[in-house]
């Protein structure tokens, strides 16, 4: 667990010289100057049944994986002071421990209840009660319990919910695969052989991914299972591959060979139709992602005979590159696999830099680029909903992994442990039915 | 032919005139009469079948080890035709089915990959039948995403090479398996050198293969 983090005054170093030139990215070093010190949070003892130290285990992580709080872990012995002689929550305990908010939470069978004590005010801040899915312990049921936490990190910040209430889909080795964002419940996805590059769509109900190989082609499933709809079946002679849903939902983008082995993006409406390129460049075009508002596409190409990445309107024109960094160029600039976040603001994307790859965002506002990583090789970001934290694909540990980083802190934690993981994807918030 | 009777009868008679012939000489000593050798015809008769006998064996035995010698020479020759034959449609196999390799992050076809796409191209010609797979690969480094296409720009390349040299595109298909099937694990160049590959495999008409 973290330790009390304090205010960190950074600086913020830009590149010397260049008055930047059109489209000029500048590379920034440094963390973001982050004005609020972190908030202090106890999770008191949950009282009720049934899984009471499951409920506070879980919400005491989803609140430290938040990044965004201060968790302090209270010691059950300490129980008695906890408490006033009027059975209230003790503020003058918590003042002299220096803890700014108390979680306070009664279980009963299918739901919670939550009171959120501000400490230095004395009082009840926010209280609900959250309804819990399924069969206690169960995937479901713990789903409901991270929606839970995620009300309670926008009263703790008084800024957005939280994201544990997400998934993260992947690839190990042949399986398609999907785990809760705190690492629980790994589950392989029914899907076709030779998957990679599974999305998302913006209701976190379906997958798209494409196969490759002899047989391949786009497929989108139900994550709850069921029947695949084959969305573009095999061409002789083509190479399909990753595949994301249009904002709207009603389109998927892709890349698709053409037959003289250069690729450009084609999209295919999902209420059936034929299939429509919308990008002309040379070259290999792949890996496209939508601006949230879906009339712009980040993807990566070589037509500058290496790989940068571009962003064009959603009908193919006024092509501009975007990883013209200052100062960062040459022959060996490899620059790819981009992810727009859903706020719209940075575009993250994976960069060669002194010979390994790095995470690397561009700030689509300010046209500044930070590095974010700088252990092992590090590829394939994906964004959470929350526009801060990603997930990517990081072999620091020995094999390929899937790691999870706040791009505020850097606080970097490890997700799976089970070699060979790759494409990430991380869901959008998702509902518990 | 005299026969031994008549010998035997002439001689007598010149013995008995040589005696006549003589005057007043003793009474001649009583001639006991030699006696004249039996012929066993039927023993000469049986000898000289079991000669012709043994002869015609002897010559059907001779013919009988030739035919069987004629026989094993041919079957030699027909073994050893198909065992050369075999050794042929196995090497043009190998040929056909010989990997090449690139430079990292390029699909261009170096010269060791033209000599041996070169190689394979009079066998596509002498075997009108054959169709082929191309599998483009890429080693692990790079992105994943990419590389699916990348393996797929290599095996058109080679595809490429062998339509400009007259193979029929349709007899080519091509697949890519990026950097999701390698064929070592190493984290070092050599390893990495060989993923960097496209690999070739007959599809039809491969059994049985013409010499060019």
């Amino acid at each position: 667990m973290k330790s009390i983090r304090s205010v960190v005054a950074a600086c913020l170093v830009a590149l010397p010289a260049v008055a930047a030139a059109q489209g000029e990215v500048t590379l920034r070093t440094g963390l973001t100057y982050s004005p609020d010190p972190l908030r202090t949070v106890a999770v008191l003892p949950v009282k009720g049944g049934p899984h009471a130290d499951s409920l506070l285990a879980i919400v005491h992580r989803d609140l430290a994986n938040s990044d965004r709080v201060t968790m302090v872990r209270l010691n059950a012995t300490d129980a008695a002071m906890f408490y006033d002689r009027f059975k209230g929550v003790s503020y003058d305990f918590f003042t002299g421990m220096s803890v700014s908010y108390v979680i306070e939470m009664t279980a009963a069978q299918g739901r919670v209840s939550m009171r959120m004590h501000d400490v230095g005010k004395r009082r009840v801040a926010s209280a609900g009660d959250f309804p819990l899915s399924g069969t206690g312990l169960g995937r479901d049921w713990r789903m409901s319990v991270h929606v839970a936490s995620d009300s309670a990190v926008a009263v703790l910040t008084e800024g957005p919910r939280g994201i544990a209430a997400t998934r993260i889909a992947y690839v190990r080795g042949q399986t398609l695969r999907v785990l809760d964002s705190d690492g629980a419940n790994d589950v392989q996805i029914p899907a076709d052989s030779n998957a990679t590059a599974p999305a998302w769509d913006p209701t976190g109900s379906r997958l798209v991914y494409a196969t490759y190989g002899t047989h391949g082609r786009i497929i989108m499933t139900e994550t709850g299972g069921g029947p695949w709809r084959v969305l573009q079946p095999k061409i002789w002679n083509t190479s399909l591959t990753t595949p994301v849903f249009a904002p709207d939902g009603a389109s998927v983008l892709y890349a698709r060979s053409d037959d003289d082995s250069h690729s450009t993006l084609w999209r295919i409406p999902l209420t059936g139709g034929d299939p429509v390129r919308i990008d002309r460049g040379r070259g290999i075009s792949s890996s496209p992602s939508f601006s949230p508002d879906g009339r712009r596409i980040a993807f990566m190409t070589d037509r500058l005979g290496h790989n940068e990445v571009y962003i064009i309107d959603a009908d193919g024109s006024n092509p501009v590159w975007i990883t013209q960094i200052a100062g960062d160029l040459n022959e060996t600039s490899y620059r790819g696999e981009p992810d727009w976040s859903s706020d719209g603001i940075t575009v993250a994307l994976q960069s060669r830099l002194a010979g390994n790859f790095q995470i690397m965002t561009v700030n689509m506002r300010d046209n500044f680029a930070t590095r974010l990583t700088s252990e092992g090789e590090n590829q394939s970001p994906s964004w959470a909903p929350d526009g801060r934290h990603l997930v990517f694909t990081s072999n620091r540990s020995g094999s390929d992994q899937l790691w999870i980083m706040d791009t505020r802190s850097h606080v970097t934690r490890q997700l799976t442990n089970q070699s060979g993981a790759k494409y990430g994807a991380w869901s959008p918030r998702l509902t518990v039915r | 032919m005299i026969s031994h009777r008549r010998v035997a009868v002439i001689t007598f008679a010149l013995a008995t005139a040589v005696v006549a012939g003589c005057k007043k000489t003793p009474p001649p000593a009583p001639v006991v009469p030699v006696a004249a050798p039996t012929i066993n015809q039927d023993s000469i008769d049986l000898d000289r079948r079991n000669r012709l006998r043994a002869d015609s064996v002897t010559r059907a035995e001779s013919a009988r080890r030739m035919r069987q010698q004629q026989v094993d020479d041919s079957t030699r020759m027909a073994n050893e035709a198909a065992a050369a034959a075999a050794r042929d449609a196995e090497s043009m196999r190998a040929t056909i089915g010989t990997t090449v390799n690139y430079e990292f992050d390029k699909a261009d076809l170096r010269e060791d990959t033209r000599q041996a796409l070169d190689a394979k191209i009079p066998i596509l010609n002498a075997n009108a039948a054959l169709t082929i797979r191309i599998a483009g690969h890429t080693d692990s480094r790079g992105s994943g995403e990419y590389n699916l296409q990348l393996g797929q720009r290599r095996a058109a390349a080679a595809r490429d090479y062998l339509t400009a040299r007259g193979v029929a595109a349709s007899r080519i298909e091509l697949v890519s398996y990026g950097e999701e099937r390698p064929a070592c694990q190493a984290m070092d160049e050599g390893c990495w050198s060989q993923n960097r590959r496209a690999e070739f495999e007959i599809t039809a008409g491969g059994s049985p293969l013409r010499r060019p």
